[in-house]
């Protein structure tokens, strides 16, 4: 009881600790910030780098610029003269003749008449 | 009021003649096949049942039977007149001729519309029926001739290009003399397609009205037709193998 009585009558008193073994915050040394320093710079570098291949991949080339006089007008027409005509592009516009030809001889038969019932009475 | 109600039923009508109008004559024969059923079966009603009942319903299927017949007819003679349209007056025989008779059938056929809206009984029904059956193979003669028609000019104007292309294929130059034989052979067989498309005309001729079973004729004309398109699809093969050999 007498114990208990102590204990209430003087409440412990807590004193800043003062003591240099426990360091307060961690304290780092200029050799260890220059190396975090240079990773942080090497992994900025890296994913800029990065960015800039995947750009390099997908860029569309810049076009030139359109020169107007360049373009067919509506009223003019293309052509070549004999000369410019190679014998494959005659030999392949003759094909494609033959193709149509060949199409068209597909479809000349006309459907007869419908079959209908000439003797309707009652 | 009433017109409040008559109103919708115009409409309605109105709607499904224009419907009809605008029908091939391929969905038009639907409805005739159809309208064809109906009347076998309301005629075999009448036959059991002699009812004044069934009689009416008879008459009534047999006219509606009747007038969707024209009708598919006319449809028909749309498409053949339009495809013979295409090819003008340059053929001989004339399409364009053959044509323009096939469009007095059209309003011959319409006439009859009418004709069938006042049929009232049944000894006026089977008289009408009789006189059609009369009429009909002359219009069908006519059909097989502007089928025909439409088939040799389709073949000659097809050739007549063909022709040109072998005029332009010879003008090449350098061309081997196995090139140049083989040019010269495809006259040959054009010969034999204008041979075979005269054949076709004279099988279908007005000179053969006599016969009824045109349809039987249809199949020799055909039979010379196909002959004839099957020398143009060996000339436009022939043809397609010439230029392979060409030099380049």
């Amino acid at each position: 009881m007498n114990q208990i009585q102590t204990i209430e009558s003087s409440p412990p008193v807590i004193t800043p600790n003062t003591d240099e073994s426990i360091p307060s915050k961690p304290k780092f040394s200029k050799k260890k910030k220059l190396i975090f320093g240079l990773a942080a710079l090497s992994f900025v570098l890296l994913i800029s780098l990065a960015i800039a291949t995947t750009q390099t991949k997908t860029r569309i080339p810049d076009q030139p610029a359109l020169n107007l006089d360049l373009l067919p007008t509506p009223q003019s027409k293309i052509s070549f003269s004999p000369s410019e005509e190679t014998p494959t592009s005659t030999t392949s516009a003759w094909k494609n003749q033959i193709e149509n030809i060949k199409k068209e001889n597909q479809q000349f038969l006309g459907n007869p008449p419908p079959p209908i019932d000439l003797n309707i009475h009652l | 009021m009433k017109l409040f109600f008559l109103l919708p039923a115009f409409l309605l009508s109105y709607n499904s003649i224009n419907a009809q109008e605008t029908l091939t004559w391929q969905e038009q024969f639907d409805l005739y096949s159809q309208a064809h059923l109906e009347y076998t079966s309301s005629r075999q009603a009448y036959q059991n049942y002699q009812t004044l009942t069934t009689r009416e319903q008879a008459i009534k299927d047999t006219k509606k039977v009747l007038w969707e017949r024209n009708e598919t007819l006319k449809k028909y003679l749309d498409q053949l007149i339009a495809d013979l349209s295409a090819f003008g007056k340059i053929h001989n025989p004339n399409p364009e001729e053959l044509a323009s008779q096939l469009a007095v059938w059209q309003s011959w056929l319409s006439g009859q519309q009418s004709q069938i809206d006042q049929l009232n009984n049944i000894t006026d029904i089977n008289d009408y029926s009789k006189l059609w059956e009369k009429k009909y193979p002359e219009l069908e003669l006519l059909i097989y001739r502007a089928l025909t028609t439409h088939a040799t000019s389709q073949q000659s104007q097809s050739l007549t290009k063909t022709e040109a292309l072998v005029q332009e294929i010879s003008a090449y130059p350098d061309q081997s003399l196995l090139t140049q034989k083989w040019l010269g052979e495809t006259t040959i067989k054009t010969d034999l397609i204008r041979q075979k498309l005269e054949k076709a005309h004279l099988i279908i001729n007005p000179l053969n009205t006599y016969q009824s079973q045109y349809d039987r004729l249809w199949t020799k004309t055909k039979e010379e037709l196909l002959a004839a398109a099957n020398y143009h699809l060996e000339i436009l093969s022939h043809l397609e193998e010439i230029i392979t050999y060409l030099p380049q």
